[in-house]
């Protein structure tokens, strides 16, 4: 056995070293957006193509609550099935394999799980970033075009990133002035005094508190 | 008497077991015709469009044979071939290949007949051209003259398909695609076996009743105008490399098969288009990329309605002789096969199997090393979800990071944080393992995140499992020595010496 440096970096397979990664990482984000329950299905709409799409937007149609329930259920069904299944596909392939592939195997076993612990979240923040500050940062005006793309950017970024960068640029809130509210207020009413329209019910208009 | 002398005498004695000699068990081989005669079935079937459709327990051709005899004949024929494997095994490298000639011929003859062999015979026959296989490259030092070996083991590996093609055309049973794999790789293999001895531009060409295999050995300038053009019926190739060829070694070899059977779709009447081809290093017969074009041409007399191989990727175009062009950009496109089979080898999905399955229950796991990793991740999903469900169940990150934003507005102080700080509290929220403890999401619960990271490792394990790769590029020597050294301390490795690459 010997170390070299060298030669691993010159043999170095980027290809080799993402794949696992590549093919781990759709399969998570499926059951991932499953068990969710987010308050607005249409995000469903956004991850999801065919099948899926097609169940939310049916229950969504009849009973948000229930179709959220029994996603909820296949994806716990689908995480503990796809756990199990892929403990048993490793160890029935262990028992017939000779025993340098298994050196090999446990090797890359550890790399995948190194990468997808120290290298992921690099890359992940790296990418994330880069979406955040060019995309979603610059597009903040009304314009529908700018608008769209920075909701389409930040529906493919992730969400605990964005939950944190959206707590640290929070700014403290202001509140209406009094006056103000009271001003419109009054001159609602005197609006609709002169125009002789009562109030319904149903108006959403802000009457100021006397 | 030895067992080979052994072997011989059943082969002559059982005059049954070959359709050599003219006996009454031959007139069932595969060639049978039946005719309107109530009888030309002999009575156990059904005659259609010339072909005997035998009823259940009847079996060759004319459906001839009954079940006990079918039985007997099969164990005496896998029996035999055992032998011969056996004895295959047995023969030292540097001996004469005669014998290893004669066993291969034997195997050759047992299982020439279709309907006389059945998925064990074939597995069984497979294993033995792969052993003899090993022997002749092990042999490759002391210049022995293969040549002989090497048809007969390809006259089996034509045997297969002809067995595939007349029992299970469309490739429908799980057997039947492995076996038409593992006989790709072994003309593969073949092939490079073929060009050891050669001389350059030396043609080699292996040729059988199903499939003609034809390997070159040419200098690499020789590559950007070559023209392979094995016999008549078979599709003409010229290669036009129009890359700089200074990044390809000095001497390349070609290989090209071409399978004359559709096993995908056997009872059509037009010959196959698709073929294999195939670059390799002349020196260590590694498979290498090399950017050309392809030239194909179907001579009319024998593809009167040959399509190209891929509509997008080939032009087609039609030569002063009516013969079929296509002018295909990629090389790689005729690997196709290559590939898919490539991928099937290199991967252990053939140890997915009924029989690995119930050794798990009979081989103790725990020696195992990925058994303790699936054990010990699991263990760890269980006390994350202790953790996270009593001491860990309301403490959220985001949630104290708001709370002093509104705390230091209520005392008027500007709320800052170091970019430190920020960078961290970032890395920590979108890391899969660490977010399960640091936040509360309103959508997911912790334990279900917990679940979801479970899931990820042990799809990596499953993923690497089947997936290993043959020669591992180890990012860092150090951490793959530490690794096989513990699992190795711990007794759960074997002492098999790791190569690194290179």
């Amino acid at each position: 056995m010997s170390f070299n440096f060298l030669d691993d970096i010159r043999n170095f397979n980027i290809y080799q070293f993402l794949i696992p990664i590549i093919v781990v990482m759709p399969f998570t984000a499926f059951i991932d957006k499953i068990v969710r329950t987010p308050k607005d299905p249409r995000k469903y709409l956004l991850v999801f193509q065919g099948f899926p799409c097609l169940l939310v937007e049916i229950c969504r149609k009849s009973k948000p609550s229930c179709c959220r329930k029994y996603l909820r259920i296949v994806g716990i069904a689908l995480a503990i099935i796809l756990s199990i299944g892929s403990i048993l596909i490793a160890l029935i392939i262990s028992i017939g394999m000779e025993d340098l592939k298994q050196q090999y195997w446990s090797v890359y076993f550890a790399q995948a799980i190194m990468q997808d612990t120290l290298f992921s979240p690099v890359i992940s923040l790296v990418l994330n970033s880069l979406c955040y500050f060019i995309i979603v940062k610059k597009n903040t005006g009304l314009n529908k075009c700018r608008k769209r793309l920075r909701n389409m950017t930040m529906s493919v970024m992730d969400e605990n990133y964005l939950v944190a960068m959206k707590c640290f640029n929070q700014r403290p809130r202001r509140r209406p002035h009094a006056a103000q509210v009271n001003l419109r207020g009054l001159l609602i009413i005197i609006h609709n005094f002169f125009t002789e329209e009562p109030f319904s019910k149903k108006q959403s208009w802000p009457i100021p508190s006397l | 008497m030895t067992p080979l002398e052994l072997f011989v005498e059943a082969l002559t004695a059982n005059s049954s077991l070959t359709c050599g000699q003219n006996n009454q068990l031959c007139n069932g081989s595969s060639n049978y015709t039946c005719n309107s005669n109530s009888n030309s079935c002999s009575g156990n079937g059904v005659c259609s469009n010339g072909q005997c459709q035998c009823n259940s327990g009847f079996y060759l051709a004319d459906c001839s044979m009954d079940q006990a005899g079918y039985d007997r004949q099969s164990a005496y024929r896998q029996a035999l071939i055992t032998l011969a494997a056996n004895e295959i095994s047995s023969i030292d490298s540097n001996s004469d290949f005669s014998k290893l000639t004669d066993l291969l011929e034997s195997i050759d003859s047992l299982t020439q007949d279709p309907t006389l062999s059945n998925n064990v015979t074939l597995a069984l026959a497979l294993s033995a051209v792969n052993q003899s296989l090993n022997i002749m490259n092990s042999s490759f030092s002391s210049g022995q003259n293969t040549t002989s070996a090497i048809q007969k083991a390809a006259d089996i590996i034509s045997n297969v398909f002809t067995q595939i093609s007349v029992t299970d055309c469309g490739l429908s049973t799980n057997f039947s695609s492995e076996a038409v794999n593992q006989s790709y790789y072994i003309l593969d293999k073949l092939s490079d076996l073929s060009l050891r001895d050669a001389s350059m531009n030396q043609q080699q060409i292996v040729q059988t009743s199903s499939f003609l295999v034809y390997s070159v050995l040419v200098a690499k300038s020789q590559l950007a105008n070559l023209t392979i053009a094995p016999s008549d019926s078979t599709p003409a190739l010229t290669i036009t490399a129009d890359q700089d060829l200074k990044g390809l070694p000095s001497t390349v070899a070609v290989s090209y098969i071409y399978l004359n059977r559709n096993l995908l779709n056997c009872n059509s009447s037009s010959p196959p288009t698709n073929f294999t081809l195939e670059v390799k290093d002349g020196k260590t017969f590694q498979p290498i990329k090399v950017a050309a074009s392809v030239q194909v041409l179907y001579p009319r007399k024998y593809f009167p309605d040959a399509t190209c191989p891929s509509a997008s990727s080939c032009e087609r175009s039609q030569s002063s002789n009516d013969d079929v062009i296509c002018g295909c950009e990629d090389l790689a496109l005729f690997d196709i096969k290559g590939q898919l089979a490539n991928i099937y080898k290199s991967s252990q999905l053939y140890q997915l199997n009924l029989q690995n399955f119930i050794a798990l229950f009979t081989h103790p796991p725990y020696k195992r090393w990925s058994f303790w990793v699936a054990i010990g991740y699991s263990i760890g999903l269980i006390l994350a979800w202790i953790i996270i469900n009593t001491v860990n169940a309301k403490f959220c990150v985001i949630r104290n990071i708001h709370r002093k934003y509104i705390r230091n507005a209520k005392e008027k102080k500007q709320t800052t944080f170091n970019w430190c700080y920020k960078l961290f509290i970032i890395v920590v929220m979108i890391h899969p393992f660490s977010s399960v403890f640091v936040y509360v999401d309103k959508e997911i619960t912790k334990s279900l995140r917990a679940l979801v990271y479970y899931l990820r490792v042990m799809i990596l394990l499953g993923f690497s499992a089947v997936f290993p790769p043959n020669d591992p590029q180890v990012l860092f020597s150090i951490s793959g020595c530490l690794i096989i050294h513990s699992l190795r301390f711990i007794g759960l490795l074997g002492t098999s010496e790791f190569q690194f690459p290179g």
